[in-house]
């Protein structure tokens, strides 16, 4: 056995072997496409990549100055903008490619886990904004943490994932899910350039085939290497063009729009302006929240989560002069 | 707590014990005594009591309640068997209305604590909160944390979760927000799934084929497919759309004819 041979068994090289095997640089960094992609049909995706690129790194802006820099700097806040905006366009730009690949049946061809892995991109680009909102230390923060973890608990999702846990909520967005969010978008885009696009559905229509080999032909076919007219294409070019223009959509969006922010409602604050609520007792014979009129929106509050730690609020119009009683409780439960 | 056939919530226990009367009444108030002799005589009270004879103050302190007003400022409770019970409640508005009791809910966990979850609580006991959230627009009829505070985007991409809040017959559902997070779940599985699934992975290839010759001649979206798989495709669907729908008609009514 040679050296030679011995350098060829190592994993190293076994890894190598098959990274250039399954993507070769002309496959990651093509320079022709397939005439059928030059279409704004496929601008999506990589629109999608260049929105998420401006997310990250407003996100990052936002870091150097931390969690609540944003509230009173007129800098951070336009970062903030910034990354609102990104946010939201990376969300159009991702549900408009979404569709468009389902319409195309982008699946076909072997192409399932190009189709699986876009879709959980989608939904850890859900979750990333969602614990966004939670992050915002405002208004909205409070509004949606409280209406939301009335859903996580009654799953048993809040035992664990509290959403009125603000440091926990801001690690999830900043740390965890970004990670897998950026891997498993990653491993689409490989995904993407190992299969290639998927190629048009054609007149016998790969869904309409009837007889065992008629499908086994059409699955065939598009598994294959596209073999009709391609073009040249720079997808270097077009990703550096994409990023300047959602780059420039961004900073318009932000610099016209800039982003809410109304404060957080404080205790102090409700006090002084309802103060006849926060003499109000709670039922003393009651040793379990009454169950509320459910209302069209998660308001109820788990007992998993925190152990008949409040009263839960009840829908339906206040008196004038007691807008907002509360039932502060005096009798242990 | 909420439950269809099985109920999760109970499975994971108690992660985040909190006792309204204890942590948002007692423990401010035995903060408070500790500098305020008025404050702690009330309190010493109260606790020395019995729990019968404290259910009983607080009953009593309820109805009496119900007839309170405010002179400068200052809660004014009709007389009633009610014990400490006025004293500590006007004692709970003055932290309240300094900012200390914001304060004492924060310190109750470690000092670089970062846990809202006490003081959003309280603040969402009530309808103040409430009032607030429905001024912007945000409340549950106005799908709720689907929007933003302003004229802001907000989150859309939530529809499909606060969507099973709307539907007639769920909505008042003491299950609802199992019903809206398993009809999600199992909504996200089949988008997961559609390259898996016959019928719903079909549905772009019915669509784009055509079912009779007569409107793929009309169409030539074969020719429109490949020269451009975008850009033309979406004005060559709606054209095979319509084309579509006359070839079915002019079945149809070749079939029936006489």
């Amino acid at each position: 056995v040679t050296a030679e041979d011995e350098d060829a068994r190592m994993w190293t090289a076994r890894v190598r072997r098959g990274a250039l095997l399954l993507l070769p640089p002309g496959r990651l960094l093509p320079d022709r496409q397939p005439a059928y992609v030059a279409s704004w049909a496929y601008v999506f995706g990589v629109a999608s990549l260049a929105a998420l690129g401006v997310a990250i790194v407003s996100g990052f802006a936002l870091a150097l100055g931390g969690p609540d820099w944003w509230h009173y700097n007129p800098v951070g806040h336009f970062f903030n903008s910034l990354h609102l905006w990104s946010v939201e366009l990376f969300m159009a730009l991702l549900v408009n490619h979404l569709w468009a690949k389902f319409w195309m049946a982008a699946w076909r061809g072997r192409r399932a886990m190009t189709w699986i892995t876009g879709v959980v991109a989608f939904v850890a680009s859900i979750v990333e904004c969602f614990t966004g909102y939670l992050s915002q230390q405002n208004f909205d923060s409070q509004w949606i943490s409280t209406s939301g973890k009335d859903a996580f608990n009654s799953v048993g999702v809040g035992a664990f994932f509290n959403v009125m846990n603000f440091g926990q909520m801001l690690m999830w967005h900043i740390v965890l899910v970004p990670i897998i969010l950026v891997a498993v978008v990653g491993a689409h885009v490989l995904m993407v350039r190992v299969r290639g696009v998927a190629h048009p559905i054609d007149d016998a229509g790969a869904g309409r085939v009837r007889g065992r080999s008629r499908q086994q032909a059409t699955a065939a076919a598009d598994a294959a290497v596209w073999r009709g007219p391609t073009r040249r294409y720079g997808i270097l070019k077009e990703g550096t063009i994409a990023s300047a223009i959602v780059l420039a959509l961004t900073f318009a969006l932000a610099g016209v729009l800039s982003s809410p922010d109304v404060p957080p409602i404080t205790i102090a604050t409700w006090a002084r302006v309802a103060p006849a609520d926060f003499l109000v007792p709670r039922p003393a014979s009651s040793t379990e929240p009454a169950r509320p009129r459910p209302t069209a929106r998660p308001t109820t509050t788990s007992r998993a989560a925190c152990s008949g730690c409040c009263s839960r609020r009840r829908p339906g119009p206040a008196s004038p002069s007691r807008s907002s009683r509360r039932r502060t409780s005096l009798s242990s439960r | 707590v909420q439950r269809l056939l099985f109920s999760p919530q109970t499975w994971s226990g108690v992660t985040q014990p909190v006792v309204a009367a204890q942590d948002f009444v007692i423990q401010p108030l035995t903060a408070l005594a500790r500098t305020d002799p008025a404050a702690a005589a009330p309190l010493a009270t109260y606790r020395a009591a019995s729990p019968a004879q404290q259910l009983k103050w607080a009953n009593a302190y309820a109805t009496a309640e119900t007839k309170a007003t405010f002179v400068a400022g200052n809660p004014v409770v009709p007389k009633a068997d009610d014990g400490p019970v006025p004293a500590m409640m006007a004692d709970e508005l003055t932290l309240a209305r300094s900012g200390a009791l914001d304060a004492d809910l924060l310190a109750q966990q470690p000092f670089y604590g970062t846990n809202f979850t006490k003081p959003l609580l309280f603040i969402e006991d009530g309808q103040y909160f409430v009032s607030q959230a429905t001024a912007m627009n945000l409340s549950g009829s106005q799908w709720g944390v689907m929007n933003e505070t302003g004229s802001y985007p907000g989150q859309p991409w939530l529809w499909l979760w606060l969507l099973w809040y709307q539907v007639p017959g769920w909505t008042n559902s003491a299950n609802i927000d199992m019903i809206a997070i398993y009809m999600t779940g199992l909504a996200t599985i089949l988008l997961l799934l559609v390259p898996f699934l016959p019928g719903l992975r079909d549905i772009p290839c019915e669509i784009e084929t055509l079912p009779c010759s007569v409107a793929t001649a009309e169409s030539g979206c074969w020719s429109a497919n490949v020269i451009d798989h975008g850009g033309r495709w979406i004005s060559c669907r709606t054209t095979a759309f319509l084309a579509r729908a006359r070839c079915s008609r002019s079945l149809r009514t070749s079939t029936t004819a006489p």
